[in-house]
């Protein structure tokens, strides 16, 4: 899915320079205050307005004619230009799709307008003016892998948070307005019934299996095996599920993945990594995310085994967040905001042996700004835990592995944020999630006898002896070689950047520790991509003392 | 690390406990000792430690398991639980190719090409060279027709072959060559053989 366009009394050059980048999509609105062009969007009308939407899963040919419900029922972004009135973008409700606005570059030849984009990159390439990193952006990267706040790693353009609408005003001024997302308002009862919650699921996928092929994501998880069963129920032959290794040192996914397929009588593809594709997976996934994460990057051979082929990819975004429990929290006395940053930000007990003490004061300081701006509002909510993961965590960094990375190649649908499962969820009472006990009760009138195989978490397992990719030789060497590059080699610990092969993979082999290092590659590529945009920045900011 | 480990007691080699998924052709197969798919009552979560050092998995184009099913998954699944290495005998390339593949720590062989194509796959470090047995092989020879001449003498003869795989896996972790010679003349106290416990 492509999109670009713009809002309010914008210059066409931009957008046709836009469109240029992403490959000259269609025009699909081309009026004096908005313009869209793009891939798999959906022309509508209402009395007295002219309308499109679009979303990176496929949409039905009828939508209703109201953008609040086609966020709603299809998560979908939609630009509306009323005969009388201002135009807007109004976002889809779930916020895990991005697009991306550019609301504070120069005039483009006297125009003040706001541009919009499915992409980062042409919204800074056609940038008039300055183009400089997002400090603060980096910061949380490192910190807890996603800019938060709706950030980017330029300053100036923004992601849009869930269900914001964006007006351009008729003084030629933009408005972001965030309120009105109505999931914080879901309220619990003892009386909501998980049952609810699986017929939300099953209308979702059955609904999407009428008009899309599927091809489930597979992993030794409950999310993608409820999803590959409601796909098997829905898809009655020729079904392929898809799995890859997640370099954590086991195989147990793989293995619990198969007997899930086999149990289930469909087709079953492991796409293996391959050892000397490594740099070329690092740097296919940190352009498809757009250099915003580096969660995923062992997804790659996946997503480019399925790229082209059609097929609607399902993903389980959302559903350990929602649905599992997952991020729930911890014990202890300290308030609750502090234990909260502590997990979400968990990489920072690593920085002293990755990054220079000025910068590990920098990051953290940066990041629990930003954090407690998100968190604070929802500290008391019953959900806040939930909430909280999922604005500084879900939307960020990991939504942008099927909304950035698989959705390059394929349509993709993440049936676990449909907003009729999520109300579901939300409306059960929130203890009932712990550890993930509503799974095995959702799947057994499904398939029972999957719900009670254990899945690769609850196999006991001496220890995870499988060589990591991820902590190679060959990894190790590529790695170091992108932090030894100017600006990011500035941002290491003294010593680190002239250490053994032995000793960067060491640190490889340790979550927190590799996930510091993963993401000054991500910077440094960043950096290489847009040298001729951004030239020489030294990043003083970020190696000033925090005072 | 060659020159820490060549010093290390050949009787330590002789002692891996080997275990496979079906018959594996070559000498390799010479050293099986027990055949996992052949023990019935293992079968899901509740089964027991395999009791073996590692686990020899013969290539699909030799008769070896292809597919993620049945017996063989369930003997999978059984080696992950306990950690126990799981060696690939790959003698074509696409032996390279299947799921089982796809599962297995290590890939070892003696085709120099197929090797190739798998350190460019799987990496140097999981692939490993298997060289042939010393001396006249005993026609026939299996780990059944061992009885007759002796486990450690017959194995002797395999030492090379039991080292490459015994290093592959990282069943011995190098030592100093001080400590090496040390434990040679036996001035180290008891002698320790790590098969069964490195895991």
């Amino acid at each position: 899915m492509r999109v670009c366009g713009s809002l309010g009394h914008a210059a066409d050059e931009r957008v046709t320079a836009m469109s240029t980048l992403l490959g000259d999509p269609p025009t699909v609105l081309d009026r004096p205050t908005a313009a869209l062009r793009g891939t798999a969007t959906i022309r509508w009308n209402s009395p007295g307005a002219e309308a499109a939407s679009w979303s990176p899963t496929p949409l039905p040919e009828k939508l209703p004619a109201d953008a609040r419900h086609i966020a709603a029922q299809h998560d979908a972004f939609s630009l509306v230009v009323p005969d009388s009135g201002d135009p807007y973008l109004h976002a889809g409700i779930s916020g895990a799709a991005p697009v991306y606005v550019d609301t504070a570059g120069e005039p483009t030849g006297g125009a003040h307008g706001t541009y919009l984009c499915s992409h980062v990159e042409p919204l800074a390439r056609t940038r008039r003016g300055p183009l400089r990193p997002d400090w603060d952006a980096w910061a949380q990267i490192l910190a807890m892998g996603g800019p938060l706040e709706g950030r980017t790693p330029f300053a100036g353009i923004r992601r849009l948070p869930p269900y914001a609408r964006l007006t351009a005003t008729a003084g030629g001024a933009c408005e972001l307005s965030t309120t009105g997302w109505p999931w914080p308002e879901v309220t619990s009862s003892s009386e909501a019934s998980l049952d609810t919650v699986r017929d939300a699921l099953t209308a979702s996928v059955g609904a999407l299996g009428e008009r899309a092929r599927f091809a489930p994501l597979l992993s030794g998880g409950w999310d993608s095996r409820i999803l590959t069963t409601l796909a098997a129920r829905t898809e009655c032959a020729g079904l392929t599920a898809w799995t890859t290794s997640s370099d954590t040192g086991t195989v147990l996914e793989e293995l619990v993945s198969a007997q899930v397929a086999g149990t289930l009588g469909i087709e079953h593809a492991i796409v293996p990594a391959r050892r000397d594709r490594f740099s070329h997976d690092l740097a296919y996934f940190t352009e498809a995310v757009e250099h915003q994460t580096s969660f995923h990057v062992w997804l790659v051979p996946l997503a480019t085994a399925l790229a082209g082929n059609g097929a609607t990819v399902l993903d389980g975004l959302g559903g350990g967040v929602f649905l599992g429990g997952a991020f729930p929290d911890s014990g202890g006395d300290g308030p609750v905001l502090d234990r909260r940053f502590s997990r979400m930000a968990k990489y920072l007990d690593a920085v002293g042996d990755v990054l220079h003490p000025n910068v590990a004061g920098q990051v953290a300081e940066r990041t629990r700004a930003s954090f407690d701006t998100v968190a604070e509002p929802l500290a008391d909510h019953p959900y806040g835990n939930t909430f909280t993961a999922y604005l500084t965590r879900t939307l960020p960094g990991i939504s942008l592995s099927p909304f950035g990375l698989l959705s390059r190649g394929n349509p993709v649908a993440t049936p676990f944020l449909d907003d009729s499962v999520v109300r579901a969820a939300l409306a059960i009472p929130h203890a009932e999630h712990a550890e993930g006990s509503l799974y095995a009760p959702l799947l057994r009138p499904l398939a029972p006898e999957l719900a009670e195989l254990p899945t690769a978490a609850e196999i006991p397992q001496a220890r995870r002896h499988h060589r990591r990719r991820v902590a190679s030789p060959e990894a190790a060497e590529r790695f170091r070689e992108l932090l030894s590059r100017e600006p990011v080699r500035g941002l290491l610990a003294p010593g680190f950047a002239a250490a053994s092969t032995e000793t960067w993979r060491r640190m490889l082999d340790r979550t927190n520790q590799q996930h510091l290092i993963r993401s000054l590659a991500t910077m440094s590529l960043w950096f290489q991509r847009y040298e001729d945009l951004l030239g020489d920045v030294p990043p003083d900011e970020l190696r000033e003392p925090v005072t | 690390m060659t020159m820490q480990l060549w010093l290390r007691p050949a009787h330590h080699y002789t002692r891996l406990r080997i275990g496979a998924l079906g018959p594996v052709p070559g000498p390799a197969g010479e050293l099986v000792d027990r055949d996992l798919l052949a023990e019935d009552g293992q079968r899901g979560y509740e089964a027991s430690d395999p009791g073996v050092d590692l686990v020899l998995v013969p290539g699909a184009g030799d008769g070896g398991p292809a597919r993620l099913s049945g017996a063989v998954l369930d003997a999978l699944i059984r080696c992950e639980r306990y950690t126990v290495p799981t060696v690939l005998v790959a003698a074509g390339h696409a032996d390279l190719d299947t799921p089982v593949a796809a599962v297995c720590r290590d890939i070892a062989g003696t085709d120099a090409e197929v090797l190739g194509d798998a350190r460019r796959r799987f990496g140097s470090d999981r692939v490993h060279h298997l060289p042939e047995p010393a001396g006249r092989r005993v026609p026939g020879g299996s780990a059944t027709s061992v009885a007759g001449q002796g486990r450690a003498r017959h194995r002797r003869r395999y030492l090379p072959l039991l080292k490459a795989l015994a290093r592959g896996v990282g069943l011995f972790t190098p030592r100093s060559p001080l400590t090496s010679l040390r434990t040679r003349l036996g001035l180290s106290g008891r002698m320790r053989h790590r098969c069964g416990t490195a895991r």
